[in-house]
């Protein structure tokens, strides 16, 4: 736990950094007057100093024995599968216009079925297909969302 | 065999391109949309709602509304320039994103240049407003107390660049006082602080402030429209007042740059004449904007007149990007 | 203006079988898209409103308010059961609603947030026939100081929201006013960290954000472990709340209510403040608050209520004032004008029928959806049964349509994505989420608050403290603050006094 602590103070801290250098750069105006940069300002001074604080409990609670790498944190778990997730929802977002709903939620749904945890073939596709066609029915015709309907626009509808 | 095939080649072909042709010539043949740059509910969601439906029935097909709302108006006009020009797709353009926005950051979209008109529809009329307890009977009132008082009238607006705001600084330019803009999120919260009694002006247009005027919480001190108010009529614009300005701003339908004239044509014409449908004017006269039809060529001067008109005063207010660090 | 007059005129309007048809598709509607992940009450009114125009008003404010105080109800459904929120203001039931599912305790979980939205509901119309005139034109009394002092006191209650580490949960309170200060400032027009993306003008956005730091995060850490290991304890203890659990609602649900309800008319209030404000306020007098975070019953009883409570509350300035307490509101506001009808100060005289009718059809439609909700309990609780590698992508899917729909912007998509990421980080590194949320809605409106009372006093701080209202809440604060300190004060002195 020392070590993860150790991480993580140490990202915030370079956060609150940028966000000190960010809003000093948008304007700080007087304490009678605040500018747009004063808030932000002073949130990412006391950010980098809580980080200064969190990083040293953990380098103390380090030494007195408490914590291990930062692996430990992931441990025993099968830590691919969220970067799968991840790949496949940033893939989905990303073609989602251009694909249209059915297809792109339609392969998401089929990838995420097998990836993760592996489904039979016929199983995640058919199941990706009801799921879809179903998603479409609810919300693109009972409740009349505007979804995409990609390059498949002029021929079908 | 080969000359067979090559006969089946072109009859093919020719049935595709022909077909291809004779469906263009039939706009339109599928639902069109027209996209709204504010949240659905609101008055120009509704109004906009409102003269698609006539021009549903003209030009035979549904016209499907999206909204777009965001970054004041300027994320649904940017979807609008952004689409492909055949036709399909239309939507709502309004005065802010076209006219200030594009001064004071950056839009995707050319305001001059990105759009085609197909009419302008609705003028939102602006005005200055106090509590009817408040001290202040007429604008010189105000603007006399202002003159002994520099800096102790507050008044509301909800964000810098809009024409309330701006309104208020032409005022203070003209008649030489020095008051102080108190800056809210939204219409209601600043009305409910002028209400309160926390901030002593609003600003706020018609939709906002008639029902509290007409139940005798609020007093129209002047039209900063170039016609008065035809709910208060008895209110003078500013212009009568020796003030020499007046701010708008108006609503219309655009198309991205390129749509072929044909298709323009039929859209302009089914949305005139949807301008004029009863059930249009009931809802603009409900939200209280003023119905005024616009033809695309009137329109078009206005986006241009008032793209060059607020640079200055955007430029003057210190708000223009390029100020910006 | 006789009382129960006006009460009997209300129910006369209210019992047609006409108003009772659009109330319960109202409270129908309501609900459904409560329980969808993303698309909101606006959205869903909004989709409605074009087609109201062909029936009478009044049975269209019954239509459209169902739905708002419906969604309130919906909301809490997917919070429980799988860690989403399904509302923005139902954030706050995920922190202990969802660990009560994971403890085989759903039913209980619902059947309370249901009966503890009916009771918030109920009480806060008693609140809304009796005292509301006199209390919207106290509401008008809350300026920008008065805000402020509010604002200040709801940061107080920050400390609260957290189990674990407080430096890690102030850090992360920091961190949600530097999230909300994201966008273009309207005070002085500046933009604040928006790389030039203009989606980013209005902020991040609130449901984009709970979603990905609540739902997704979620589901990330969810698909780490093995699925062997069943993800909700299927064995479940019973479907309904016990008397045990009744015994630790009931003040819970007391306080919720009361609170839900003057937080709700305040304009820019709310059912979002008031439920973390509730949940705060129930971990602090309780007598056992290392339970809370852990599936504490009263942890859902009390914010529940208050933000059903709250949606009552917000109809008090809209119908007596013509001013639209939230968004929601607004688009009411919007609707009465398209019909004709004028909002504001006369709307009650003009149209007495529309007032008492609207909310007397909210009481037949608090019933409705308790009755509604109750059977449907059982149906929820099966879901918990799918197997997760099935559920999870459903899961994915929906929130991933839920917050498209919402201003069918890829940008929130996106936003939700991230912010998944980040929750998944925090939870991995033990962050808390929960201040992080409350500081996100709390410190712009703090921030705003503050320039414009200072522009108003021409930048004097006095004003804080020669406005009794916002003085009163100043020092509250401040106390509140201290308050912790006492007992530990008394402790030293003690320690020191055995010392010698």
């Amino acid at each position: 736990m020392g070590r993860a602590e150790g991480y993580s103070s140490i990202s915030w801290l370079i956060f609150g950094g940028a966000v000190v250098y960010g809003s000093y750069r948008l304007g700080h105006g007087t304490l009678a007057h605040p500018g747009p940069g004063f808030l932000p300002f002073w949130s990412g001074v006391i950010l980098c100093g809580l980080s200064s604080l969190v990083f040293v409990q953990g380098k103390l609670s380090q030494q007195a024995g408490g914590g291990g790498p930062l692996g430990q944190l992931w441990a025993g778990l099968k830590w691919p599968k969220p970067i799968y997730v991840l790949m496949a929802l940033f893939s989905y977002a990303f073609t989602f216009t251009h694909l249209g709903f059915l297809l792109s939620t339609t392969l998401l749904l089929i990838f995420l079925f097998k990836a993760i945890e592996p489904e039979k073939w016929l199983r995640a596709i058919s199941g990706a297909v009801l799921a879809s066609v179903i998603s479409y029915v609810f919300f693109g015709v009972w409740l009349q969302v505007q979804l995409p309907r990609g390059f498949l626009e002029g021929l079908f509808f | 065999m080969k000359n067979r095939f090559f006969l089946a080649l072109l009859l093919t072909i020719v049935l595709v391109v022909g077909s291809t042709i004779l469906a263009r010539a039939d706009y339109p043949e599928r639902p069109i949309t027209l996209i709204v740059n504010y949240s659905a509910g609101g008055g120009t969601d509704m109004c906009a709602r409102a003269v698609a439906k006539r021009a549903e029935k003209i030009l035979g097909q549904p016209i499907i509304v999206v909204n777009k709302p965001g970054a004041g108006g300027t994320i649904g006009v940017g979807a609008v320039a952004a689409a492909k020009p055949d036709g399909y797709t239309i939507g709502v353009l309004t005065y802010t994103p076209l006219a200030i926005a594009p001064h004071v950051y950056d839009v995707p979209y050319n305001p001059l240049k990105d759009f085609e008109y197909i009419m302008g529809y609705a003028k939102y009329l602006y005005g200055t407003s106090v509590r009817s307890d408040s001290p202040f009977k007429t604008l010189k009132d105000l603007v006399q107390y202002a003159e002994a008082n520099p800096g102790k009238i507050k008044y509301g607006v909800q964000g810098l660049s809009i024409p309330n705001h701006f309104a208020m600084v032409y005022l203070s330019k003209m008649a030489g006082i020095k008051i102080e803009p108190v800056v809210f999120k939204n219409t209601m919260e600043e009305v409910a602080a002028c209400l309160g009694g926390h901030i002593d002006v609003t600003n706020q247009d018609p939709p906002a402030v008639v029902p509290h005027i007409q139940a005798g919480k609020l007093r129209l001190l002047a039209s900063f429209s170039d016609i008065r108010w035809k709910w208060v009529p008895d209110v003078p614009t500013v212009k009568e007042m020796g003030y020499n300005f007046y701010v708008e701003s108006w609503a219309g339908l655009g198309a991205p740059k390129g749509v072929p004239k044909p298709i323009l044509d039929k859209l302009r014409d089914a949305f005139r004449k949807s301008a004029d449908s009863e059930e249009f004017l009931e809802i603009i006269d409900r939200i209280r904007l003023i119905a005024e039809y616009r033809t695309p060529e009137q329109f078009k001067n206005l986006v241009q007149v008032g793209y060059k008109e607020n640079e200055a005063m955007v430029l003057e207010l210190g708000l223009h990007k390029s100020q910006k660090k | 203006m006789d009382l129960l007059g006006n009460i009997a005129y209300g129910f006369s309007v209210a019992l047609t079988p006409a108003n009772l048809l659009f109330c319960l598709l109202g409270v129908f509607i309501g609900t459904l898209i409560g329980v969808l992940p993303g698309i909101g009450p606006v959205g869903a009114m909004s989709l409605l409103l074009p087609t109201t125009f062909y029936i009478s008003p009044v049975s269209a404010i019954i239509m459209l308010s169902g739905i708002y105080y419906g969604c309130m109800y919906g909301g809490s459904t997917t919070s429980i059961l799988v860690n989403i929120p399904g509302e923005a203001a139902s954030v706050v039931t995920c922190l202990d609603g969802y660990q009560m599912a994971r403890q085989g305790r759903a039913g209980p979980a619902l059947g309370i947030a249901a009966f503890g939205s009916f009771i918030g509901g109920t009480i806060s119309l008693v609140g809304l026939m009796l005292v509301a005139p006199p209390l919207a034109e106290a509401a008008l009394k809350f300026g920008p100081p008065e805000y402020f002092a509010l604002m200040v006191l709801g940061m107080t209650t920050l400390i609260y929201l957290a189990s674990g580490s407080i430096p890690k949960a102030l850090m992360m309170a920091v961190v949600g006013i530097i999230l909300g200060s994201v966008g273009i400032d309207a005070t002085s027009g500046a933009q604040r960290f928006t790389f030039g993306i203009l989606e980013l003008n209005d902020g991040i956005g609130i449901v984009p954000l709970v979603m990905g730091l609540f739902g997704i995060s979620e589901v990330l850490l969810n698909v780490e472990q093995s699925f062997k290991r069943d993800i909700f304890k299927t064995r479940l203890k019973g479907l309904l709340p016990s008397r045990q659990d009744w015994k630790e609602s009931a003040k819970p649900i007391t306080r919720g209510s009361i609170l839900g309800f003057f937080l709700g008319i305040l304009p820019g209030g709310g059912a979002l403040i008031s439920s973390f404000v509730s949940y705060a306020m129930e971990k602090r007098v309780s007598k056992h608050p290392e339970k809370f975070g852990q599936g504490a019953i009263e942890g859902v009883a009390g914010p529940e209520t208050a933000n059903n409570s709250a949606t009552g509350g917000a109809f008090i300035p809209l119908l007596t004032l013509g001013i639209p307490a939230n968004v929601v509101m607004a688009v009411l506001l919007g609707a009465l004008m398209i019909y004709g009808m004028q909002p504001g100060p006369l709307l009650m005289r003009n149209h007495p029928d529309l007032f008492w009718g609207v909310v007397t059809s909210m009481y037949i439609g608090n019933g409705m959806l308790l009755v509604l909700n109750l059977p449907l309990i059982g149906l929820w609780v099966q879901v918990l049964k799918i197997p997760y590698r099935i559920l999870f992508p459903l899961i994915l899917v929906f929130c991933l349509i839920g917050v498209y729909s919402i201003n069918y912007s890829v940008t929130d998509v996106l936003i939700m994505i991230i912010c998944g990421i980040l929750g998944y980080l925090m939870r991995k590194f033990k962050y808390e989420a929960a201040p992080l949320v409350l500081a996100y809605i709390l410190g712009p409106m703090l921030e705003m608050a503050l320039r414009q009372s200072l522009a108003i006093s021409n930048g004097s701080f006095a004003i804080f403290l020669t406005r009794p209202i916002a003085g009163t809440g100043i020092v509250l604060a401040i106390l509140l603050v201290l308050s912790p300190l006492l007992p530990w004060m008394r402790r030293r002195r003690l320690a020191l006094g055995e010392e010698r």
